[in-house]
């Protein structure tokens, strides 16, 4: 039931790789919309309450030292799993128009099934190894995406990308490789199970250094400051449905590494070293916005703005609260939603005038009147407007630092005024402002139907998720509260 | 007569009575005067062959006081005889001589794993050395220097057998025995550092590799398959013997250094080359340089038999990767780094082989090469060897520069040339196999783990 | 507590009023979207009516309506709160904002962008209702941004303005830094308590909060300064003049800028639990009000002077409540509502008038001839604003003015320069906008605007003269179910040397005007060609503006730094770096030569090295 979650897209790519032209665009959006379909099912299925907060496990035989495949889901395994999902589909749908325009269609579609699969995998596996296994695999068809169908620097933005996310990988994989001998060295089992090691909360010069591995590992991800500068080229350069999948799925598998696994594992550690790590991530959030707020490319100055958010998820995961744990949970979703929405925009942009420019456009608003309207609505929840989904997610992670260290939340708050900053500007240059000279507005058709219900669903999620988002707490509950106990401190 | 007719009865030496014969076979046919290539490929593969399928019969115990069979030796013997199969196709020639002289080089590597004694190592080595010398002269790539590297790997290869002869005769002094055993003192020592250097010179570990690049880059792409990897697997072979027969001695100790050293010196040597053959030869110092570190790893834990399934494991998976790039390079007709631009798109299929292949050769998961290198990392950090883990993790990210470097103008750049018709045929299909091979073993290592189970229990 | 139908009318009207103008309307017929919104105003000022009416009465509610977010323990409500604070304001907003979307319906009726324009002001309006019933803090922080959102949205409504664009850019990013405040002071009180509702804050604070609670005054009056233009963060206000009129006379009267008052008297327990903070409140207030005013009468654009104005009337506004007359400060902010809303509707029909989007002074004059009820509807609202009895601006300001009184002298000193000012800056704009011509100006043809244009100002000028009688019924329902003390809701008693006082302020400002204007009536240009650096310094508020935009280069060049020099160029420029190095370094330690002696030296050299292994 678990495997098929990673196994059918699998499947689906390869086979994919044996059709043609229309046929594997239509096969692929198929088979993610199957996807798309079974993972809406799974979240219907009612658990067992005495499964406790896993509610579906699949475990395989045991491999050498202590190696298991063992899949389980949970509320937060499931709603990266939907955005996995979901997000497979919007960019299948945000690039219907030929964006595989460089050549081996089939190729094209085959890498985002191949790269839902990976990242399924990543959400559900339960064993280290099989996780990282899944963690590593990502990086090939995204490799691929970035450097086949990208724009004019992918050579080297794949190459970036790569490189970097692998260094960080490395560390990881040392990091994991002590973590499990440590633990065979006190235990005397051999396991790569995250809910055995859970338990074995390595301190010392031994811990620290395993700690710092993991952090560099899953720090790249997400990207935390200084290990960032990969992520403006990669997303700049993908194509606009990479950029969905990159900032949408994949910075989150960072974060996912710190709830799922830094967390537990070293709760002493993690604690210690809070006012570090946090201050990391403020510095995340300001320097990222700073960054942001210079850039003349609308999808650097995304990206650079997903260093903001990514931020917040960090500070809120690494509060230790229910509110602060839940709310980097959430924003994790909320930024998949507004970033995809927002890249898709772009993509739509691109497509129609092959320009990212700030300064290319101006005046879309008589142009474009809907797309005017959409995309001040994602940018609106991207800046944490309350009543659109991102405040929340913001709010909460706020929330849960202000109650472990309420000046790092204070200093992390200052980016609101910061996001305004950056986004507003840009917002009016492109979309209101008057068109210049070598303005391509004059190319820009608005919306048809497809993108406009694609982003009427995106910005419709954005708005109840920002002033209903107890259904999706309520299903992260669980899980939140398995890594913290109300008002516990480590 | 009866002493001979029993050792012909001892089933732990028909893999190598089989060779010996297959040598012979050859050099009958050579006899006779319209010998084909085919016929001698077919001989040379089908000798390789039944000696593998021997090897389900072999016996583990000593055989007189020379000669004698352990798991290791077992084990090693797949490496051996499976990494020569490919190396026949490049027998063009009607010509019967360097068929013999591939079964002689994997004949003396299967007398190497069976040997008991110094002796007998020394024998397997040569034996195994002197028909690769030649193999290099004869096997030559159209475009290299005439015998140049012949003559540098024989004169080198020359010190290297005196290094080890020397060490022998120290060892002979210092224990008293030519037998596989302890010897004591800083004589002891000694021996084992020279014998030590000869195993690491055949390995191509730094500073012992400069032959090496000028070698695999001189011989047809085959034969530096076939170098890479059966010859290699015998010096790897060899120094694990030797690592075993002082787990604390200073050889021991020294090489995850001498292997951290060798994995970054060829990553970082790689990422200049041009030419594809040399840049794999470089690549092939650098998987020494892991290979030599896991050395380190297990004789750090006691050199236990059962342990070194991360090595054996390793070989292969390098017995895939190499065969396979080198194979592919055959195929395409590649040579310089500059050419691959664009050949993916002009020849997907082989291209992505390749990718594989290459994918594996960085230690990308979910590839054969990732869980390759995860399990002897895995060794060096039960060992406590951090630091040399962590050199050796830095050069798999430079290694990825080269490697993913070709993946990348394979796939994004745009061809430049038109390439030339690939070779069809049996070349396809074992381009076919290796990169498969490389690939599933990373994503279905259980199909192998009851094999190596079956071995090292 | 069953909750009554006009509670939800407050919250659904507007919504289904939005939703069905934006899905049918607007795509149908979008010169008919302000009918479903108008038909939302008028439920939500009936609705807004019967609150008042029942609170009047006795009533008070506090409910949650429920779970925002949760997690854990951890919990955020919707809730409505209606006391006599929330329904004194909520009737004003509902009555002079349903009063301006009329008329904003005949003032945009050319513009192309007509339903955009009133979905925007109709969101406005539905914020500033929500903010007004909230029963949390955060809530009210979800409608104050809201609030923010409509501002930027309607400051830059003519997008292809730069002037435009960059106004609404800074209102909002200003507005940001309040808010930025106001989520802090959030994020403390949750901290503190675990909740925001205000009556439980409120509560628990008696129980002692602590320094943090000291915190949370002044970051709340500094999201109060924010929204509500309080020195230094003033200056957006004057600029957001951009936005079409309408919109500044909803801002100005009875959404945005009152926003900030009504917090700080909303969470006036908390303030006043803060020792010193209403001082400093009262201070700003005060610096506010003559500083703003003194800048009014230098102004030449109609706008920018009821802008000043109304920069000028807050500042009075947090002066009072900074001496703890929150009844009274909240007084003037309903009566403010009123004439500030005439004064801009009249500016508009002006404009209208001359068919132009703003009019300067120098473009008007004499225009008592054209447009004679336009004329008295203004007259009616500037001797509101100036504070000249029977009109409803006399009532409170009379109160301010009795404040400030009993305070000291240094605060009555502030008052009565700000209300003498106020009369000058208001009588210089009728004489000149009305009389004359003087002999620089000149005249259009203007005509008296449409109908439906006119009544709406027509009623709202008979507010702006008859609503202080109403102050009682206000002061009464003030209190009504209050968590303020009662005394700092009580409004002012007449007293005669308080109206000497307040009234000869107001008399010599209008006859400072009148000489300045009439009798001399080349006076307001002479002055300033003569004096070239004082009209500087008018025009950069006192140099203030100089400081702010300084400020902003300052940060954008910190930010140009970070992004391209150390980002860039220097952190990524070095991360690129190390490829090329590590082959640059493969070259350095290649020790090739191609000769076979130097082999052979090197497998001599590692056996020595290994050998020294060995044997050391």
């Amino acid at each position: 039931m678990l495997t098929a979650l990673w196994a059918l897209p699998a499947l689906g790519g390869v086979l994919c790789l044996f059709t043609k032209g229309e046929t594997s665009k239509r096969f692929a959006t198929t088979v993610a919309a199957a996807m798309l379909g079974y993972t809406v099912w799974l979240s219907c299925v009612p658990y067992a309450p005495e499964a406790g907060v896993w509610g579906l496990v699949e475990s395989g035989p045991a491999w050498i030292f202590g190696i298991r495949y063992q899949l389980a889901l949970d509320g937060l395994a499931l709603s990266l799993v939907w955005l996995t999902a979901f997000l497979t589909v919007v960019s299948f749908a945000a690039s219907w128009r030929g964006a595989e325009s460089g050549g081996f269609s089939a190729g094209f579609w085959s890498s985002f099934l191949f790269l839902e699969a990976a990242l399924m995998g990543v959400f559900l596996s339960r064993d280290l190894f099989v996780f990282y296994v899944f963690w590593e695999a990502t990086l090939i068809p995204m490799f691929f995406i970035i450097g086949l169908w990208g724009s004019e620097g992918r050579r080297h933005a794949a190459m970036k990308f790569f490189l970097f996310t692998f260094f960080g990988s490395l560390f990881m994989l040392v990091g994991l490789l002590a973590l499990v001998t440590h633990y065979h060295a006190v235990s005397g089992v051999w396991t790569w199970d995250m809910g055995e090691l859970a338990g074995a909360n390595p301190t010392g010069l031994a811990g620290l250094l395993m700690f710092v591995s993991l952090i560099i590992g899953f720090g790249v991800k997400i990207p935390l400051f200084p290990m960032h500068t990969w992520l403006p080229d990669a997303h700049t350069e993908a194509p606009a449905a990479g950029s969905i999948m990159l900032a949408g799925v994949m910075l989150k598998m960072g974060v996912y590494g710190f709830i799922r696994v830094l967390l537990p594992v070293f709760p002493r550690l993690s604690w210690d070293l809070l006012p570090w790590l946090g201050g990391l991530a403020c510095v995340n959030i300001l320097y990222g916005s700073l960054c942001a707020m210079q850039q003349r490319d609308l999808k650097r100055l995304i990206a650079y703005s997903s260093v903001a958010h990514l931020g917040f998820c960090v500070l809120g995961v690494l509060s230790w609260t229910p509110e602060g744990v839940a709310g980097g949970s959430l924003q994790m979703l909320n930024h998949g939603i507004t970033t995809g929405a927002l890249f898709m925009m772009i993509g739509f942009l691109y497509e129609r005038t092959h320009r990212r420019g700030l300064s290319d456009f101006g005046d879309l608003v008589t142009r474009a009147p809907w797309m005017t309207f959409f995309f001040g609505w994602a940018v609106m929840a991207s800046i944490g407007l309350p009543g659109l989904n991102g405040f929340v997610g913001e709010f909460m992670c706020l929330a849960g630092m202000a109650r472990a260290l309420p000046l790092m939340a204070m200093v992390a708050a200052i980016g609101i005024v910061l996001s305004a900053a950056y986004c507003l500007p840009a917002y009016q240059t492109v979309f209101w402002g008057a068109s210049t000279a070598g303005s391509v507005s004059s190319k820009v058709l608005d919306l048809d139907l497809r993108e406009k219900v694609l982003v009427w669903l995106l910005c419709g999620i954005m708005l109840y998720i920002g002033l209903c988002p107890t259904p999706l707490l309520d299903a992260l509950a669980p899980s939140v509260a398995s890594l913290v106990a109300d008002g516990f401190m480590p | 007569m009866r002493e001979v007719l029993g050792f012909f009865a001892v089933p732990s030496l028909w893999p190598q009575l089989t060779l010996a014969s297959g040598i012979l076979c050859c050099l009958a046919a050579g006899m006779t005067r319209d010998v084909s290539a085919a016929a001698t490929r077919v001989l040379g593969t089908a000798s390789l062959v039944v000696a593998l399928w021997m090897l389900l019969f072999t016996a583990k115990g000593p055989v007189g006081p020379l000669l004698g069979l352990d798991t290791l030796g077992l084990a090693w013997q797949i490496l051996f005889y499976a990494g020569a199969l490919p190396v026949f196709l490049s027998l063009e020639e009607d010509d019967e001589v360097p068929a013999a002289l591939l079964l002689g080089a994997c004949l003396g590597a299967g007398l190497l794993a069976a040997s008991s004694s110094l002796l007998m190592l020394f024998i397997g080595l040569e034996l195994m050395s002197l028909p690769a010398y030649l193999l290099v002269a004869r096997l030559a790539s159209p475009s290299a220097p005439l015998h140049e590297a012949s003559v540098k790997y024989f004169f080198a290869g020359s010190l290297a057998s005196c290094l080890f002869l020397l060490g022998m005769a120290l060892h002979y002094t210092a224990s008293g025995s030519l037998a596989l055993g302890p010897a004591p003192g800083p004589m002891g020592q000694a021996a084992l550092a020279l014998m030590g250097a000869a195993a690491l010179f055949k390995l191509g570990a730094v500073p012992f590799h400069f032959w090496l690049p000028d070698v695999y880059e001189s011989c047809a792409p085959g034969l530096a398959g076939f170098l890479s990897t059966s010859v290699k697997s015998a010096a790897l072979f060899l120094l694990m013997r030797l690592a075993s027969l002082g787990p604390a001695s200073a050889l021991a100790a020294s090489l995850p250094w001498v292997g951290a050293l060798s994995a970054l010196y060829g990553s970082l040597l790689a990422l200049r080359q041009v030419r594809l053959q040399r840049l794999l030869a470089y690549s092939s110092v650098s998987h020494a340089g892991i290979l030599v570190l896991g050395v380190g790893a297990w004789a750090a834990q006691g050199c236990e038999p059962a342990s070194a399934a991360p090595l054996f494991f390793y070989g292969l998976v390098y017995l895939f990767m190499s065969n396979g790039a080198f194979l592919f390079l055959r195929h395409s007709g590649l040579s310089q780094r500059g050419d691959a631009a664009g050949y993916g798109k002009m020849r997907p299929i082989p291209a992505a082989l390749f990718a594989v292949l290459l994918l594996s050769l960085a230690g990308i998961p979910p590839t054969g090469g990732f869980l390759a290198k995860l399990l002897v990392f895995w060794e060096a950090v039960k060992a406590g060897l951090y630091l040399p883990v962590a050199f050796a993790a830095l050069a798999s990210l430079v290694g990825l520069g080269y490697y993913l470097g070709l993946v990348r103008d394979m796939f994004f750049d745009e061809p430049k040339w038109r390439s030339s018709e690939p070779e069809a045929g049996a070349v396809e299909v074992l381009l076919w196999i290796c990169a498969v091979g490389a690939g599933l073993l990373g994503v279905l290592p259980w199909i192998f783990s009851s094999m190596l189970g079956r071995l090292f229990s | 507590m069953p909750i009554p139908v006009s509670v939800y009318l407050l919250f659904l009207a507007p919504t289904a009023a939005l939703l069905v103008a934006f899905f049918l309307f607007r795509p149908l017929r979008p010169q008919w979207t302000h009918w479903p919104i108008l038909a939302s105003c008028a439920v939500v000022a009936a609705a807004s009516m019967d609150l008042a009416a029942k609170t009047y009465t006795g009533w008070s509610m506090d409910a949650p309506l429920g779970v925002w977010m949760a997690a854990g323990s951890w919990e955020v409500y919707f809730g409505v709160r209606i006391d006599g604070l929330c329904a004194a304001v909520l009737a004003m907003v509902a009555v002079v904002g349903g009063l301006i979307h009329v008329y904003a319906a005949g003032y945009m009726r050319e513009d192309p962008g007509f339903a955009r324009f009133f979905l925007c002001f109709h969101l406005f309006f539905l914020s500033m209702i929500g903010m007004l019933v909230s029963n949390n803090f955060v809530q009210f922080y979800l409608f104050w941004e809201g609030v923010g959102l409509c501002s930027f949205l309607l400051i830059g409504f003519w997008t292809h303005k730069q002037s435009a664009r960059s106004a609404a850019l800074q209102a909002f990013v200003t507005n940001r830094v309040g808010d930025l405040a106001f989520l802090v002071a959030i994020l403390i009180l949750l901290k503190a308590y675990g909740d925001t509702r205000f009556e439980y804050v409120f509560g628990q604070m008696a129980y002692g909060g602590g320094p943090l609670l000291l915190l949370v005054g002044v970051l709340l009056f500094v999201a109060a300064a924010s929204k509500s233009a309080q020195f230094p963060l003033y200056f957006w206000l004057p600029d957001a003049m951009e936005g079409p009129t309408p919109v500044s006379a909803l801002m100005h009267a009875a959404t945005m800028v009152t926003a900030g008052i009504f917090l700080l008297a909303r969470s006036w327990p908390l303030i006043a639990f803060v020792p010193g903070l209403g001082t400093l409140i009262a201070a700003v207030g005060g610096v506010t009000a003559v500083f703003a005013g003194l800048l009014a009468c230098g102004q030449t654009d109609l706008k920018r002077i009821l802008a000043y104005s109304t920069v000028s009337h807050l500042g009075l506004m947090a002066l009072a409540l900074g001496l703890g007359r929150v009844g009274i400060a909240v007084l003037h902010l309903i009566m403010h509502g009123f004439f500030k809303a005439v004064l801009f509707l009249c500016a508009g029909n002006i404009a209208h008038g001359l068919g132009k989007s703003a009019a300067d002074i120098s473009e008007v004059g004499g225009l008592r001839k054209h447009m004679p009820f336009t004329l008295a509807c203004f007259m009616a609202a500037a001797i509101s604003l100036a504070g000249i009895w029977p009109a409803a601006g006399f009532f409170s300001k009379d109160g301010i003015i009795e404040a400030c009184l009993e305070a000291g002298p240094g605060w009555a000193a502030l008052a009565l320069t700000a209300a003498a000012l106020g009369a000058f800056y208001i009588s210089r704009m009728l004489f000149l906008a009305f009389f004359g011509p003087s002999p620089e100006q000149k005249p259009g043809h203007p005509h008296e605007a449409p109908a439906g244009m006119s009544v709406p100002v027509g009623f709202l000028a008979l507010g702006a003269l008859l609503a202080g009688f109403l102050s009682p019924g206000i002061g009464r329902l003030l209190v009504k179910g209050a968590m303020s003390p009662e005394e700092s809701l009580a409004l002012a008693h007449f007293s005669w040397p308080v109206f000497a006082a307040g009234t000869s302020a107001a008399v010599i400002g209008f006859a400072a005007a009148w000489f300045l204007t009439i009798a001399r009536p080349r006076f307001d240009w002479t002055w300033r060609r003569e004096h070239p650096g004082l009209q500087a310094l008018v025009a950069s508020d006192f140099g203030w503006r100089h400081v702010v935009a300084f400020v902003v280069k300052t940060s954008w060049r910190f930010a140009e730094w970070v992004g391209g020099a150390l980002d860039h160029r220097t952190w990524d420029g070095f991360l690129e770096w190390t490829s090329p190095a590590a082959v640059s370094l493969g070259g350095a330690v290649s020790l090739k030569s191609g000769r076979l002696s130097d082999y052979m030296w090197w497998i001599v050299m590692g056996t020595a090295a290994l050998l020294a292994a060995a044997l050391i």
